[in-house]
């Protein structure tokens, strides 16, 4: 079974529009980086502007960006396949989230901390769990049906594919929502640079979304793992390795989309794939996405679906190694 | 077309740690004499707050982990108790070696976040507080109690709010059923954290009083905390896990519709999956926080489906252990199927005129063969599991 993307959305540091993004990324127009007021780094941020369009909707109006930002790319992934509300109410929804609203949970706990706890906001504190986002997602859109919120990086995002497979495996209905978001705060940014996690790849924050219809045989996402745990960089290696050495002989991708980030851990990545594959040819995607967990790598699958039906490749893998502790990959086809 | 797989889930072995006990067996004897586990907060000052209590995990615990791994005594109490827990799973499973590992948890590790923050605040501790805070990360008490054990499978977190753990079995369950994983270990954790605690202080959904779930004069809920694990493989073990149903409700972000729809929907597509009627159900365990809001549409969604089911809400021991709530309390309903007995609502006084349920305020044997177990949340999350006796 493969997964047929039927409709994707992006809020990327590049854009939003399809195209734009798209373009960006052909023409080699990275993002522009920026410090915003009480940052210690810069990051990749996103211009509110992009999403202006969703921010008064009712159940947004006290949000966080990261709700925004899921709501416009998923928004966006159904524009193309209207849904009936019937369809809309028994459509499940996955969403991934790295941090989730981060904003929001610094500034309830600098209220608690500086003024004490009974001055703790009831308007910012709901806002700070983890499933917001996917209930303003739902709400938004008129989901009813499951709403499953996964935690964690890229590499949970990748997992989250296959868990999509897993759980349209067991449903009449063929097909659902995945989304995933990121928002930038100054107490994730100094996280990241103190753990010297990024190096080179700059933190950013945006969202991805993809209309998943289970398929026998169609182009789309044509090899879903669920991925391993680890303990060190080595130990991530050879995860990976066994990852990459499970994607059957004629999925063998020709090109991976890749952060191309200088950490250990990301040449670790690139080192195991170039020895499982040999020859593939590696394109970059960290000047424009940037880091943002879930979010920028589910931007990779969707830049790979993007080259795979441009006819640009055939087979192309997106893999990821992060600090949630997971290793996982998959091919689009 | 769905999966022409249908397996049987059963649950090979259980391990539990709450504010009731550090394992299964002390849990069960707590349950039974309907002890409370609620007493004043003693890990954080709550100067300023309303509550003043919440359901602790005993201080036994930081010993009984290291029992089972010394390099334990350095980790945070969350990965203490997910250890304990996972340890008394796995011990009853010898060999046990899951596929994945499925965990459901809010907070994961909330107090090295605030120590984080308070550290790049003051200026102070900021290089130690900077490591420490990589523990953040809700899979790492996992990774550690897995790396004791020598597993390295996958780890998928879901953070649904108060229903995550109900929402980690019941995907452990759909899994298994279908073919797609062979063993799954299952759970959820949460520790009790200063924020969180502030922030149902601050909502005014924590009780200043005592937590009385479905009691006419309830006031709120009590926070509690704990972990669970279950190792979960296809078979026809005592007790399997026969239903699982999970909807969202848009209404309100924090406020369940008072019509129950979210919680009825939930629980009817349990018994659907189950292939059970309501009357086949012998017990709820209930959600059952004690605000006021969440208690009646939980009980008018009872009410509409098996409206003469005994229920007991066991919070009224534990408090509310948010994201490990539902696998904590489908480790009560394992106890109650294995001892057929029915865990008790303590603190129950006086009947709500608007929800005339069936509550069991004190423990007493009872003939059990399907338990249903309520999970519900922020974001409107709601999920249903039942557990059913061979």
């Amino acid at each position: 079974m493969s997964l047929k993307i039927l409709g994707c959305g992006w809020v990327t540091p590049v854009g939003r529009l399809h195209a734009e993004v798209v373009s960006r990324l052909e023409n080699n127009l990275p993002a522009s980086p920026s410090r915003p007021e009480g940052y210690e780094n810069d990051v990749l941020a996103i211009d509110p502007s992009s999403v202006q369009d969703v921010a008064g909707l009712p159940r947004l109006r006290r949000s966080s960006v990261i709700s925004h930002f899921a709501v416009a790319a998923a928004r966006d992934a159904l524009a193309g396949s209207p849904q009936s509300a019937e369809g809309l109410a028994a459509l499940p929804l996955l969403f991934v989230a790295g941090d989730g609203s981060v904003a929001y949970t610094r500034r309830f706990y600098q209220d608690v901390v500086e003024r004490g706890p009974g001055a703790g906001s009831p308007i910012l504190f709901p806002e700070t769990v983890y499933n917001a986002p996917a209930s303003h997602v739902a709400a938004a859109l008129g989901l009813r049906d499951e709403a499953l919120t996964f935690v964690g990086d890229g590499a949970a995002a990748l997992a989250a594919l296959d868990s999509a497979s897993a759980l349209l495996r067991s449903r009449k209905e063929k097909r659902c929502l995945l989304v995933a978001a990121q928002e930038l705060d100054r107490i994730n940014a100094s996280a990241y640079l103190r753990w010297h996690l990024t190096c080179n790849l700059l933190p950013s924050e945006g969202a991805a979304a993809l209309l998943l219809e289970a398929t026998d045989h169609s182009p789309g996402i044509a090899f879903t793992h669920a991925g391993y745990s680890f303990g060190s960089n080595r130990d991530a290696a050879e995860k990976l390795l066994r990852v990459l050495g499970e994607i059957p002989p004629d999925l063998a991708p020709d090109a991976c989309v890749s952060t191309m980030a200088d950490s250990r851990i990301a040449k670790m990545e690139r080192d195991a794939i170039s020895r499982t594959f040999p020859g593939i040819s590696f394109i970059s995607s960290g000047p424009f996405f940037g880091e943002s967990l879930a979010a920028s790598t589910m931007q990779q699958v969707i830049f790979a679906n993007h080259l795979i039906s441009t006819g640009c490749h055939r087979r192309v893998l997106v893999a990821a190694a992060g600090y949630h502790g997971q290793v996982c990959a998959t091919v689009l086809a | 077309m769905s999966s022409s797989v249908s397996l049987p889930v059963s649950i090979a072995s259980a391990g539990c740690v709450s504010p009731l006990g550090l394992d299964m067996p002390e849990t069960a004897e707590s349950l039974r004499k309907g002890t409370s586990g609620i007493g004043p907060v003693r890990l954080f000052s709550v100067e300023g707050c309303q509550c003043r209590t919440a359901g602790q995990v005993d201080d036994r615990l930081s010993g009984r982990a290291a029992e089972i791994a010394p390099r334990s005594r350095r980790w945070s109490r969350a990965a203490q108790m997910v250890l304990v827990a996972m340890a008394e799973a796995l011990q009853g499973s010898r060999g046990f070696r899951p596929d994945v590992v499925v965990i459901g948890t809010t907070s994961g590790g909330m107090s090295l976040g605030e120590e984080f923050f308070r550290a790049l605040a003051s200026r102070q501790g900021v290089a130690h507080a900077t490591r420490r805070v990589r523990n953040y990360v809700p899979h790492q008490p996992i990774i550690q109690a897995l790396q004791v054990f020598g597993i390295d499978a996958p780890v998928r977190i879901i953070s649904n709010a108060c229903a995550s753990g109900s929402n980690a079995l019941g995907v452990a369950r759909q899994l298994i059923r279908d073919g797609a994983a062979r063993r799954v270990l299952a759970g959820g954790y949460d520790a009790i954290a200063e924020l969180v605690f502030a922030g149902f202080d601050c909502l005014k959904a924590s009780t200043p009083e005592i937590c009385r779930p479905f009691d006419a004069l309830r006031s709120g809920l009590a926070l509690g905390e704990g972990a669970a694990m279950f190792c979960l493989q296809p078979g026809d073990a005592e007790v399997q896990i026969t239903g699982y149903g999970s909807a969202i409700d848009t209404h309100h972000l924090t406020q369940p519709h008072p019509s129950g729809r979210g919680p009825e929907q939930a629980m009817q597509a349990a018994l659907h999956d189950a292939r059970l009627s309501a009357g086949d159900v012998d017990y709820v365990n209930a959600h059952g926080t004690g605000t006021p809001l969440n208690d009646s549409s939980e009980g008018r969604a009872i009410l509409n489906l098996c409206p003469t089911v005994p229920v007991s809400s066991t919070k009224s021991m534990t408090g509310h252990a948010l994201g490990a709530a539902g696998v904590i309390e489908a480790a009560f309903s394992l106890l109650a199927l294995k001892d057929q007995f029915l865990p008790p609502n303590i603190n129950f006084r006086q009947g709500d005129a608007d929800l005339p349920l069936n509550i069991v305020d004190t423990s007493r044997p009872a003939k059990l063969r399907n338990v249903l177990s309520n999970s519900f949340g922020f974001g409107g999350s709601n999920a249903s599991l039942i557990l059913s006796l061979k």
